[in-house]
């Protein structure tokens, strides 16, 4: 058996007097596409934002690349350079166009010769069918554009995981599948990938492993087809049904 | 299209300017005549005349040397004073962002606490404080550190000159108050661009560098518009340390003829012209580079 990509184990966060995150156990094994689902509220963009250090976890371990993440000594920008993130906003930097976002962090982070970094970039921006919008700016893009942008810009890093949190919430639905099918098509090259997500289809679909959280931990998790087929908990079966409700 | 719209208004502006140009050369020799006539008429008066605006009028064209020094003064002051205080409200407010954080080693820490009780401290006593006192303060402090140096008074004079002294105040006095209105340019700044950034592995300083301090800078250009306009007008208090500004001209000729409210009348005048004038451009750089400009504002 291969090490997993990462390990966290028994991690916590608060905010205050808020226990967000209340000993969360996860492995994901290099080229696995985990799915986290829950509800709002329930912890998961914290802790994928503590996976990347956006927030500092209060204990526990998060092992990644042999290191354990929570030592203060890690170098975290030599660490991060390896975890892409996707949000949920998009967050593309304002002041650059499209092929500038990502061809900054490969040419200021990895110091890749700027014709290189050129190169890779419309290559990403192409495999995500931006290839007509190198030059553009990126505030006249669609929301899909910005977030299939946002998916290349952190291609260009070429991570070893890529985390994405939410990344349609903030679309129409009817532009939802252009992203979406972006990720597949991620997944089927064998990225490993951890998505925060409430397309229920999509996680289903391409999923290995569906994780489920509730309450600051993960009550349970398994296969796609046994986590929606037959839940092992009342609160599981309560989301999903509550959930596939609303979206019909 | 944002091009052809552009070079549209160029035309405009250009045509527009090449008209009154054309206007100007073909009127010259009358204008220029009664522009002639019209001083002498006033410089032939032996006695300031009786009539408000007749006085105002006659002092402003005795006296234009003065006035005109004084203009160029006040103009030299806000320009030059806003554009060092712009350089050093730079490295003020990277001193004034720096929190000691967790992962940093020891020295770090202390180093960025310190910058940051030093920027603060700074900006506290500096906005705290009249910035005549501050001229006063500074043109004693300049005065004695030199004379200790062995210096005699009129080469301190030569060197740290009444000029120079304003201009330090007028600067570091700017410099705190730029250095908020970058802060606010920063803090202004969705959070998202500085996550994107680190979450790709770029250093907090790279982050602040290449995304987050442009497009704070940029949309302080209004704010920072402003301070020039303040300047301006502030830097008037620096003729209690003998800067030959437009104050200090107005209070000597005030004081050759005897006729204050006449002359003070004149330079409320050409402060506004000044601040008018300036408010225009500004506007024109905001619209330009498509961030919004404020009218003229209030003092510091
Ligand atoms: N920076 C923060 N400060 C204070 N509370 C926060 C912060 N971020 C998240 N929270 C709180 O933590 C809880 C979990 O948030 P989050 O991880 O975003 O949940 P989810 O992504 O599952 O909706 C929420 O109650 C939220 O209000
Ligand atoms: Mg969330």
């Amino acid at each position: 058996m291969t090490e997993p990509v990462i390990k966290i184990s028994k991690l916590e966060k608060s905010f205050g007097n808020l226990k967000v995150l209340k000993g969360v156990d996860l492995e994901i094994d290099k080229g696995e596409v985990v799915c986290i689902i829950g509800a709002s509220g329930s912890g998961k963009s914290t802790l994928l934002r503590c996976i990347n250090l956006l927030e500092e976890a209060d204990s526990g371990e998060i092992l990644f690349d042999g290191q354990n993440l929570m030592d203060l000594r890690v170098n975290i920008n030599a660490l991060r350079q390896k975890i892409g993130m996707v949000f949920q906003s998009f967050n593309l930097f304002n002041n650059k166009n499209v092929l500038d976002n990502c061809t900054l962090a490969p040419v200021t982070v990895r110091k890749i010769d700027l014709n290189a970094a050129r190169e890779t970039a419309i290559k990403h921006l192409k495999a995500v069918g931006l290839g007509d919008f190198i030059h553009a700016d990126v505030n006249r893009l669609s929301g899909g554009q910005k977030q299939r942008v946002a998916i290349a810009r952190a291609l260009c890093m070429e991570p070893e995981l890529m985390l994405f949190d939410e990344p349609t919430s903030a679309l129409d639905p009817e532009i939802v599948g252009e992203v979406l099918d972006v990720m597949k098509n991620l997944a089927a090259q064998g990225m490993t990938m951890t998505v925060v997500t409430h397309e229920m289809a999509f996680a289903r679909e391409v999923s290995d492993r569906v994780v489920f959280m509730d309450g600051g931990v993960i009550l349970e998790q398994g296969s796609p087809a046994k986590v929606f087929g037959s839940p092992e908990h009342a609160r599981t079966r309560e989301f999903l049904s509550r959930y596939l409700d609303d979206k019909k | 299209m944002a091009e052809k719209r552009f070079t549209r208004r160029l035309s405009y502006t250009t045509g527009g300017l090449l008209l009154i140009l054309i206007a100007l050369v073909i009127a010259w020799p009358s204008l220029n005549d009664f522009i002639n006539n019209f001083i002498n008429k006033y410089e032939e008066l032996d006695t300031n005349p009786q009539g408000f605006i007749d006085s105002m009028i006659y002092m402003t064209i005795k006296c234009r040397n003065i006035m005109f020094t004084g203009v160029w003064t006040t103009v030299k002051l806000a320009l030059a004073g806003t554009a060092i205080a712009f350089i050093l409200a730079i490295f003020m407010v990277f001193m004034r962002i720096q929190e000691p954080d967790r992962r940093d080693n020891l020295l770090i820490k202390i180093i960025k606490f310190a910058v940051n009780r030093f920027a603060r401290f700074y900006i506290f006593i500096i906005r705290g404080t009249p910035m005549m006192v501050q001229a006063l303060i500074f043109y004693y402090f300049g005065f004695n550190l030199f004379k200790r140096t062995g210096l005699t008074v009129s080469e301190i004079n030569n060197i740290w000159s009444f000029f120079i002294s304003g201009l330090f105040t007028v600067s570091l006095n700017s410099t705190a108050y730029l250095a908020e209105v970058l802060r606010g340019g920063i803090l202004a700044i969705d959070k998202g661009q500085s996550e994107a950034a680190r979450s790709l592995g770029m250093t907090n300083w790279q982050t602040m560098r290449k995304v987050v301090f442009p497009q704070a800078v940029k949309n302080s250009i209004p704010a920072i518009g402003n301070e020039f306009i303040i300047n301006i007008k502030d830097s008037s208090v620096l003729s209690v340390i003998g800067v030959m500004d437009l104050m200090y001209a107005t209070k000597s000729v005030g004081g050759i003829y005897y006729r204050s409210l006449e002359i003070y009348c004149v330079a409320a005048l050409l402060y506004l012209i000044l601040t008018y004038l300036s408010s225009l451009l500004l506007k024109y750089l905001s619209s330009r580079l498509d961030v919004k400009a404020q009218g003229i504002p209030s003092s510091n």
